[in-house]
């Protein structure tokens, strides 16, 4: 057993040393800042437990140092020393000193004194603001430099010299407050954003898009209809020019105005919601004379197209082909078919780049001359027969006298010769051109052709009026569909006359296209996809599509 | 029978995950909303309807959670401090006390307001709405990206966020790496330790050779002082003064006679040893607290950055409406 008297000496006020002393007694004596060290030493100098001091055999006091802690005995660093009266033992900053010893009792006697905290030298800044780092300056110069780079672009709002400046640059300023990109015909001059947002903090209104789109056309033919249903209808409700990317219809939001008026009770079409489950049958568009007849799909039989022309795609569809100067050929339907350069429409079917191209269909003659006329109208033909004759009569004036009766003795010779080569051509087109014989190829095989009862122009070939246009109120890119083979939507194959009718049906075109908000391994299809809303020109009747019918029409018969 | 105060609880669990709920709501809700609306397209662009009403939401989430930045460096409000005069009645009275607590109907126990239940709240509501906020944002722009403000005020808002994310998880790690890497002594006891190896190392070196006293001279001038920021955050530990001057130390030792105090040498070495795992643990120190708290240097003022953009972002839009 040690017991140990322990002597703290707290400096006090004019220099002195207070005393105060506690006794202690164990058989190991330890020292630490370990609360339950018998010599408390608080100071981070000194560890948990820095040092033990016990007996020995011989009954000698030694001090130990505990783990790695540092120890110094009379000034020397030791791992354990034996202790002696005055002893001076160093841990950390305190300085304790055997005052008294008597080893055969046990007792020591340990002072020290409660040492000054020693100055703290900084090795290394505390916090990152000792480093020069500022949040605020940082802060406030970036929130500043965004201002300025963006500030300096709305200064175009207010001058035009500046923003026409601007608009000249390879990079120019009010780009970087263009939300997205312009439609390529609003690009021209989208840097100038003035152009069409006339005043800050107004809306765009129409008066804008009028500037340039005066003739836009409208969706209803009435005029008072028009002003009552659209009158709280901007331009920009349907053409976010700031969302389309190619094309004049934003790509968001595109069907909800169409499906806003056409599925409310009374308004037109009133089924048609969605192309995937909600839209009306088709509706397909005859002429008849000068009108339009809108016949519904559903209401079977359909009525035949008068077009005027004969003829049988199930014979020209065979698959053992048909018969040419080159033999069997089997043709498709591109052969005749074929798309414009727009892809949109099927270029016009003519007789000489289309039927006869191969040798099929020559108008051929041949009494008493052999020879091809050209195909046109019957005018131009019988025009052309006639100089035929003529040329040939002129180079065999004795065959004039064998082919047609002598005139009048009084009339020249040229005279006689004209009306034999008209006799002739008179006599060749009722013969053959303007009538069907048998298998002979002629204008009748398929064109409608009646009499006139005028000698000069003794038939009338009726023009074709193929209708290009079924779906007047809609608009079908066939180029973009020319991967799908044509029976796919038209069963011609059967076909033998012109007036059948062999247009896809709604349910048809569901297999490929779904409406508006899409399904598995279909097409996502809008209103605007196959329908136009700038239907009527400003003081029109006629829809836009019916006019370009019309044109088309007059092409084909060229 | 006295309350006795509750274990403060993480801001991330505060009251039953409140602010995390009502951040999934409103994120659910716009979700919901982007695909119940009778034109589902109209998700997709900022200036539809739904991205109207949406951006509108956001920018004021912003001035809310830009508050709360200036909420916590402001006085306490009345009533809190009404609430510390309560507690410290408690103290002082505590029979009385425990009447007053009895008769209220949700007895409530906080510290100060610094570190009490309202900014634990409002610290709660800024993390979990600011993340909503970031997936409400990207609903609002309808993922269309470009080269302009607009696009600018959501990057601005993705490095606020993810600075944020980067604070909090670094309050959740650096702080048990800064426990583990001290022991049982603070930074400070570490600072102190090497000031006094310093001056050990100092007397007993004052009767070694010249060589010898300037090796501890210089290791005595050793110091992370000079480190830059990126030598703080890597935390690698370069070799320093003390590390040379034991390397060199170990050379001149086996060239030492009797004569040249060599246990004196061995003894500066020992203390040099001591004071190079001690510059280790310093640097390391110094490395985790810089961690700490490089994220608040980015976080704040990229806030300001977003509050900048946003603010340009909006009135381009009205301005341009």
């Amino acid at each position: 057993m040690i017991s140990c008297l322990l002597v703290q000496l707290t400096p006090a006020t004019g220099g002195r040393l207070a005393r105060g002393e506690n006794r202690v007694e164990s058989e190991i004596l330890e020292i630490g800042r370990g609360a339950a060290c018998h010599v408390y030493l608080p100071d981070h100098r000194v560890s948990l437990l820095h040092a033990r001091i016990f007996r020995t055999d011989d009954f000698s006091l030694r001090i130990e140092a505990g783990g790695d802690a540092l120890l110094s005995v009379d000034g020397f660093d030791v791992r354990s020393a034996k202790l002696a009266a005055g002893t001076r033992i160093d841990i950390g900053p305190y300085h304790l000193t055997v005052e008294y010893l008597a080893l055969e009792e046990g007792e020591l006697q340990l002072a020290f004194e409660i040492p000054a905290p020693l100055p703290i030298r900084r090795i290394a800044p505390e916090a990152l603001f000792a480093m020069g780092i500022s949040k605020r300056q940082f802060g406030f110069s970036l929130a500043a430099l965004i201002l300025v780079i963006f500030l300096l672009p709305l200064a175009t709002r207010w001058s035009v010299p500046l923003e026409n400046w601007q608009a000249r640059l390879p990079v120019t300023l009010t780009g970087v407050l263009n939300p997205a990109p312009l439609s390529p015909a609003h690009s021209l001059f989208g840097a100038r954003c003035s152009t069409c947002h006339k005043k800050a903090f107004v809306a765009v209104d129409d008066g804008a898009c009028k500037e340039c789109h005066q003739g836009a056309a409208q969706h209803l033919v009435e005029a008072g209809s028009q002003q009552r249903l659209f009158s709280g209808t901007r331009c920009v409700d349907c053409h976010a020019i700031h969302t389309a990317k190619n094309s004049a219809i934003g790509s968001d939001n595109r069907s909800r105005p169409c499906v806003q008026c056409h599925s409310s009770q009374g308004a037109p079409l009133d089924v048609s919601q969605d192309f995937g489950d909600a839209h009306s049958p088709f509706r397909l568009s005859f002429r008849e004379d000068q009108k339009t007849v809108h016949v519904v799909e559903s209401d079977l039989p359909l009525p035949a197209e008068n077009s005027h022309l004969k003829f049988s795609h199930h014979l020209h569809l065979a698959k053992e082909g048909v018969s040419s100067p080159e033999g069997l050929t089997i043709m498709t339907c591109k052969d005749c078919h074929r798309l414009d350069e727009s892809g949109r429409y099927f270029s016009p079917i003519a007789m000489t780049t289309t039927c006869q191209q191969s040798g099929c269909h020559r108008m051929r003659f041949d009494k008493p001359l052999r020879g091809i006329v050209p195909h046109g109208s019957e005018k131009v033909l019988l025009e052309r027969l006639r100089q035929l004759y003529v040329n040939w009569l002129a180079d065999n004036p004795a065959e004039a006298s064998q082919e047609c009766m002598p005139s009048q003795k009084s009339a020249p010779a040229a005279r006689h010769l004209v009306d034999c080569a008209n006799q002739l051509a008179l006599r060749q087109g009722t013969g053959s051109l303007f009538t069907q014989q048998g298998e002979d190829l002629r204008c009748a095989l398929c064109h409608e052709v009646s009499n006139t009862g005028r000698s000069e122009m003794p038939w009338n070939v009726k023009p074709l009026r193929l209708n290009r246009d079924w779906h007047s109120a809609a608009h079908f890119p066939h180029g973009v569909h020319s991967t799908t083979p044509c029976g796919d939507c038209h069963d011609k194959t059967n076909s033998k006359t012109s007036g059948d009718v062999s247009l896809p049906a709604l349910t048809n075109c569901r297999t490929c296209h779904t409406g508006r908000h899409g399904a598995s391994g279909k097409l996502s299809t809008e209103c605007a996809d196959c329908h136009q809303f700038h239907r009527y020109p400003l003081n029109t009747t006629t829809p836009l599509n019916e006019r370009t019918q019309t044109t088309r029409e007059l092409s084909a018969h060229k | 029978m006295r309350s006795q105060p509750l274990q403060r609880e993480s801001f991330l669990t505060y009251r039953g995950l409140r602010y995390f709920k009502l951040a999934a709501l409103l994120v659910g809700a716009s979700l919901l909303a982007a695909v119940l609306l009778p034109a589902r397209h109209a998700f997709g662009y900022g200036g539809s309807t739904y991205g109207f009403v949406l951006g509108s939401i956001c920018a004021l989430m912003v001035a809310l959670l830009a508050w709360y930045g200036i909420r916590k460096r402001r006085p306490p409000r009345i009533a809190d401090r009404r609430r510390d005069d309560r507690r410290r009645f408690a103290i002082d009275n505590p029979v009385e006390a425990d009447h007053r607590l009895a008769s209220r109907r949700q007895p409530r126990t906080a510290d100060n307001w610094r570190h009490g239940d309202s900014q634990l709240g409002w610290l709660s509501a800024h993390c979990y709405l600011g993340g909503a906020l970031l997936l409400m944002a990207l609903l609002h722009s309808g993922l269309h990206f470009g080269w302009n403000i607009h696009t600018l005020a959501l990057v601005m808002l993705v490095l606020v966020t993810v600075s944020g994310v980067t604070g909090g998880l670094a309050y959740l790690q650096y702080p048990r790496q800064i426990t583990e890497n001290n022991s049982e002594e603070s930074g400070e006891d570490l600072l102190l330790k090497i000031a006094e190896l310093d001056e050990m190392m100092r007397v007993r070196a004052l009767d070694l050779p010249d060589e010898v006293n300037q090796l501890v001279t210089d290791a005595r001038n050793d110091s992370m002082l000079h480190d830059g920021l990126w030598q703080r955050l890597a935390g690698s530990h370069r070799p320093t003064l003390t590390d040379l001057a034991v390397a060199r130390l170990e050379a001149i030792a086996k060239q030492l006679t009797d004569g040249d105090q060599p246990a004196l040498v061995r003894d500066l070495y020992a203390l040099l040893l001591r004071k190079k795992r001690l510059m280790v643990r310093a640097t390391t120190e110094v490395s985790l607290h810089t961690r700490m708290q490089f994220w608040i240097y980015l976080h704040g003022p990229l806030s300001l950055g977003l509050l900048s953009a946003l603010a340009a972002h909006v009135a381009t839009i009205l301005i341009y409406w």
